[in-house]
């Protein structure tokens, strides 16, 4: 999906929204797919040796163009009968590593699933172990922060690495998505769509 | 295989400081025809569900465990409501080692992996060993076991459709459950101790041959329990998996034409050498005060012959499953009987078939006027083409849900009365 098109969704539904021109920016999201590395079997930790699985996104060129980089975000979709084994780390094309997610409750959360957005910034809470499922749900806010990742779209290819690192629990990965937010002002919005 | 060891170790620990440092004891003398709870060659998980579109709904979950020092391979069976078996696989449990399978899981396609390899032997087990015809899987994580990473697509939709009473393309568009239409897959487990990998099931000729040495092994080794979590209703309730010993020496699981476990899968001829399960129950039930919803009572019934699949919008024709009689007690000795056989009330009252199929849960409102008191079960009567027994015996198990929404469940086993060694068709209430 191009980020044209979903600029362009979204837009629609801020103008619908009774947006009035006046000077503000548009934050439109591009979400990159794990395409058939999802889903994706969470090996449970093998003796001395964490179990751990790796999904893949390809961020093409092009994105945020005319615009600003925004920041990043991750969609992730997990489903796993005891989450507290579980960590995860989202690595850059250029390496850079950013850790999303610890063993909750110092590993001993019993809880089942993880249905999250992991952000940076207002909105976002630290993940819970929650009772129900998905025990983990909503916009968390990562372990360390999305912003080491760094202020430019990185192209090429991203990962994501799910470790069990405990005995007992099973699961998978089942979908996940690299999202990316382009900030855009709004005389670029009125532009696009011939307001002006 | 789960955590059981080590959340458990320092209880383990505990228990064995208070008896003055003895070592772990042999398994009690188990004894046929008793269905007392130790370890077995079969275990039957009654009753299971799985909400497939509310992940808070009903969902099962069950553990086995390996009480003997050397490991054991465990194959378990999922079949449906009326009886149809539709999938196997094989857990490898090392020695003193446990493995959790959850429905819920299962169900999405992500099958339990297990293996010799997966860590080292514990100091109280012999070395892991392979068992024949265990193909090296393709992750060297989980060699040895053959079961996949997860299943295909076409997998999946076959086992959630074979398990809700819907069509299923692998059953060439046949049904193989009951149509409830609510979404939540049911059934119930055998775990048999096995000898070798194998994608058979149990109803498969050759599986059994008496003496253990066919695909199944008469080691009594396994014990377990399942869980049944409801977390939209803040309940859940854990039960011991029923133990199903074998001998080849017992009469009772020894001699043709005895009603052994699986005698309706091997012509009665006793080659499971496993011991039947009761046919006469009793056990409490709550329905006043705090006990919301009240109590519920789970039914296994055997299914007496082999099942398959049938035409959607039939039902085989041994449904609706009848029974001899059941009665509910009050507290005060007053019986009210359901459905009995062949006495007073005459005429009869049109017959009633709480729990018409091979497993279910049944709210014990259903069954009882009373408030609270207990439930006498007579579940003989064998429908037309039983190989299993023509006695009119037909064994089965029953145990029993107290629970209170949000607060606390348990599940007990009914009291077992009778079986089909007994020959006994009770009539009560009267």
């Amino acid at each position: 999906m191009s980020p044209i098109r979903i600029f362009r969704g979204l837009s629609l539904v801020m103008l619908l929204g009774g947006a009035t021109g006046t000077a503000s920016a548009w934050t439109p999201e591009t979400s990159i797919g794990c395409g058939a590395s999802c889903p994706a079997r969470i090996p449970d930790r093998n003796g001395a040796t964490n179990g751990q699985v790796s999904i893949n996104f390809t961020v093409p060129g092009g994105l945020c163009a005319g615009g600003t980089f925004a920041g990043y975000a991750v969609d992730v979709d997990i489903l796993h009968s005891h989450i507290g084994d579980l960590s995860a780390t989202l690595v850059s094309p250029s390496v850079q590593t950013v850790q999303l997610l610890n063993p909750l409750s110092g590993g001993v959360c019993a809880g089942d699933d993880i249905n999250s957005r992991f952000r940076d910034g207002t909105g976002s809470s630290t993940a819970v172990c929650g009772n129900f499922i998905p025990a983990v749900a909503g916009v968390i806010t990562p372990a360390s922060s999305l912003s080491a990742l760094g202020s430019t779209v990185a192209t090429g290819a991203w990962h994501i690495t799910v470790t069990d690192s405990s005995h007992g629990g099973d699961g998978q990965i089942t979908d996940a998505a690299l999202v990316i937010r382009c900030s855009y002002s709004d005389e670029i919005f009125f532009s696009g769509f011939g307001f002006d | 295989m789960n955590k059981l060891p080590n959340t458990f170790g320092g209880c383990l620990l505990g228990v064995l400081v208070m008896l003055g440092g003895t070592t772990v004891s042999p398994p009690v003398q188990a004894a046929i025809g008793a269905l007392d709870r130790v370890p077995a060659a079969t275990l039957l998980l009654p009753y299971f569900e799985v909400d497939l579109a509310d992940a808070n709904g009903p969902q099962t979950r069950f553990t086995v465990v390996n009480a003997s020092a050397n490991p054991a391979l465990a194959h378990a069976t999922l079949w449906t409501d009326t009886g149809v078996p539709t999938f196997a696989l094989d857990l490898y449990v090392g020695g003193r080692g446990s493995v959790e399978v959850d429905l819920r899981q299962l169900f999405a396609g992500v099958v339990p992996q297990t293996s010799p390899g997966a860590f080292a032997a514990g100091p109280d087990s012999t070395p892991h060993v392979a068992f024949p015809s265990c193909p090296l899987a393709a992750s060297a994580l989980y060699a040895g076991m053959p079961a996949p990473a997860r299943f295909s697509n076409a997998q999946i939709a076959h086992l959630r459709a074979a398990h809700t009473g819907l069509a299923s393309a692998a059953f060439g568009n046949m049904c193989s459950a009951a149509p409830h239409g609510d979404g939540i897959a049911r059934g119930y487990v055998t775990i048999d101790v096995v000898n070798s990998c194998t994608s058979n099931f149990p109803s498969d000729s050759g599986y059994f041959i008496s003496g253990g040495t066919g695909k199944a092994s008469n080691r009594n080794v396994l014990f377990g329990q399942y869980t049944t979590l409801e977390r939209g209703d803040r309940v859940t309730a854990a039960s011991p998996l029923v133990s199903i010993e074998a001998s080849n020496t017992d009469p009772i699981t020894s001699v043709a034409g005895s009603y052994t476990f699986y005698a309706a899968f091997v012509g009665a001829s006793a080659a499971d050498n496993r011991e039947p399960l009761g046919t006469h129950w009793q056990a409490r039930y709550i329905d006043v005060g705090f006990f919301d919803p009240g109590s519920q009572f789970v039914i296994w019934r055997d299914p007496g012959f082999p099942h398959a699949p049938f035409v959607c919008g039939s039902l085989p024709t041994d449904f609706p499953r009848q029974q001899a009689e059941i009665v509910a007690f009050d507290e005060s000795e007053n019986p009210s009987v359901l459905d009995s056989g062949n006495v007073y009330p005459n005429p009869q009252p049109p017959p009633t078939s709480p729990a018409p199929w091979m497993t279910q849960r049944v709210d014990a409102v259903v069954m009882s006027p009373f408030a609270s008191g207990f439930m006498f079960f007579n579940l003989n009567t064998a429908p037309p083409g039983t190989v299993a027994s023509t006695t009119g015996q037909m064994q089965s198990y029953v145990g029993v849900r107290q629970r209170l929404n949000g607060t606390f469940g348990a599940e007990l086993p009914a009291t077992y009365l009778y079986g089909p060694q007994d020959n006994m068709s009770m009539i009560i209430g009267y």
